[in-house]
């Protein structure tokens, strides 16, 4: 490291955004343990490019983060869809299956598994209670178009969801 | 428009997760650790096996890989001003990993002008020049002498040289060149079987043939005597005596 650069404390960083990033990836794939799992992953990435870790690694860790939480919902909805397909474990839904796959976070994640991927990241990082400025900083986006982009992805948004499961 | 949006902010707040759920950052900063210091499999060593095993395997980049080392073989050298010694190091290593890959010359056997039978594994553990001419081809001409001057010179260090001869006409052409010229090596006529084995499409075509039956160098096209008696040379290192190692090393090492 260079004289004058400031070292980057990445223990600090990590202990700071760490509860934020898990939650951000919960909210896409549920399941609270892979979650953190896949916390992990990001900072693991984050540590290994540099050029993250910078006054901008807020906005980074939320990208990558989402990026991983939807990476993953998608990777599953494909892997059932195959599996269904080619009949593995063909088995009966048991009681719980039907139950969770009405409820309505997992039609939510359904949608935005099959949703545009900025657009699904914009969803799920504004329902996190990013403003627009984050938002935008941490989707490289520009700050004027967020909204119009926002109002786009809620409309397709929407749109899927009434085309799945109907109007209610 | 604003329902909308708060229709879909509504659906999209199912999935805040539980206000008591509290990842733990301290067992999170454990694992991250673990994970950070996990030693892994270092990513170019696995590029350069599966790179080799390419290379070993498919003809292709087989043939590219034989093309290309020669001349590294040159650019090392020229780079690493060493002693002949070291020089001979160096070859050694790359040529090695060369013969590894199995550029081995083909087995021949042929008759030469007295009528005896030769086979190119009766020089094993000998350093080769094998030599593909013919009478019509002027350069090959030229180049001869040279080789009777390694004969006569190396021939008792463990070095020989083999000439094939491509002539269609066989030892009615090649019989009087032998004597013309004072050949002291064995001279065979090869046939286009054996032409087409080593990949000879144009004359003169020489090969440096190590004492473990590996082609070291290839030369297409006449090539000068230094560089010859350079590459004899090295590859004979070992068997030079100390006198002629030391006339042989360069000014000033």
């Amino acid at each position: 490291m260079k004289a004058g650069e400031q070292a980057f404390d990445f223990e600090a960083t990590f202990r700071e955004q760490y509860q934020r990033v898990a939650r951000v990836i919960v909210r896409v794939v549920k399941d609270h343990a892979r979650a953190e799992e896949l916390a992990v992953e990001v900072f693991l990435k984050f540590w290994r490019s540099p050029g993250a870790q910078r006054e901008k690694a807020e906005g980074w860790l939320y990208r990558t983060a989402v990026r991983k939480g939807l990476d993953e919902l998608r990777h599953r909805t494909r892997r059932s869809k195959y599996e269904r397909l080619l009949g593995f474990g063909k088995r009966v839904p048991t009681p719980e299956d039907v139950r969770s796959a009405a409820e309505e976070q997992e039609k939510v994640r359904s949608v935005l598994a099959v949703m545009e991927s900025r657009q699904a990241k914009l969803l799920v990082l504004k329902s996190h209670g990013l403003s627009y400025e984050e938002l935008a900083a941490a989707l490289e986006l520009n700050p004027v178009s967020i909204g119009t982009m926002l109002s786009r992805a809620q409309d397709a948004f929407r749109k899927e969801y009434i085309k799945r499961y109907g109007r209610e | 428009m604003e329902e909308n949006n708060q229709w879909v902010d509504d659906r999209l707040a199912k999935l805040t997760p539980e206000e008591e759920w509290q990842p733990h950052v301290t067992t999170a900063f454990a694992r991250f650790e673990d994970r950070r210091t996990q030693r892994r499999f270092p990513r170019a060593i696995l590029v350069a096996i599966v790179a080799l095993v390419c290379v070993a395997t498919f003809p292709a980049p087989r043939a590219f890989a034989q093309r290309m080392i020669a001349p590294c073989v040159e650019a090392c050298e020229s780079l690493v001003m060493n002693p002949p010694g070291m020089h001979y190091l160096l070859h050694r290593m790359i040529w090695t990993v060369h013969g590894w890959m199995g550029f081995a010359p083909p087995d021949f056997a042929l008759t030469d002008v007295s009528g005896a039978n030769f086979q190119l594994s009766d020089y094993q553990g000998k350093v080769i020049l094998l030599n593909f001419w013919a009478t019509w081809c002027k350069p090959c001409e030229g180049e001869i002498p040279w080789f009777v001057e390694f004969q006569r010179e190396h021939g008792n260090q463990g070095f020989t040289v083999i000439g094939v001869s491509l002539d269609e006409d066989g030892w009615k052409a090649v019989r009087p060149v032998i004597e013309s010229q004072k050949i002291n090596y064995r001279v065979g006529i090869g046939d286009n079987a054996l032409a087409q084995k080593y990949g000879v499409d144009s004359l003169p075509k020489s090969l440096l043939i190590d004492r473990d039956g590996r082609i070291l160098v290839k030369h297409v096209g006449i090539t000068s005597k230094s560089q010859y008696e350079r590459e004899i040379v090295r590859a004979l290192w070992a068997e030079l005596s100390q006198a002629e190692r030391d006339r042989l090393r360069p000014q000033g090492l």
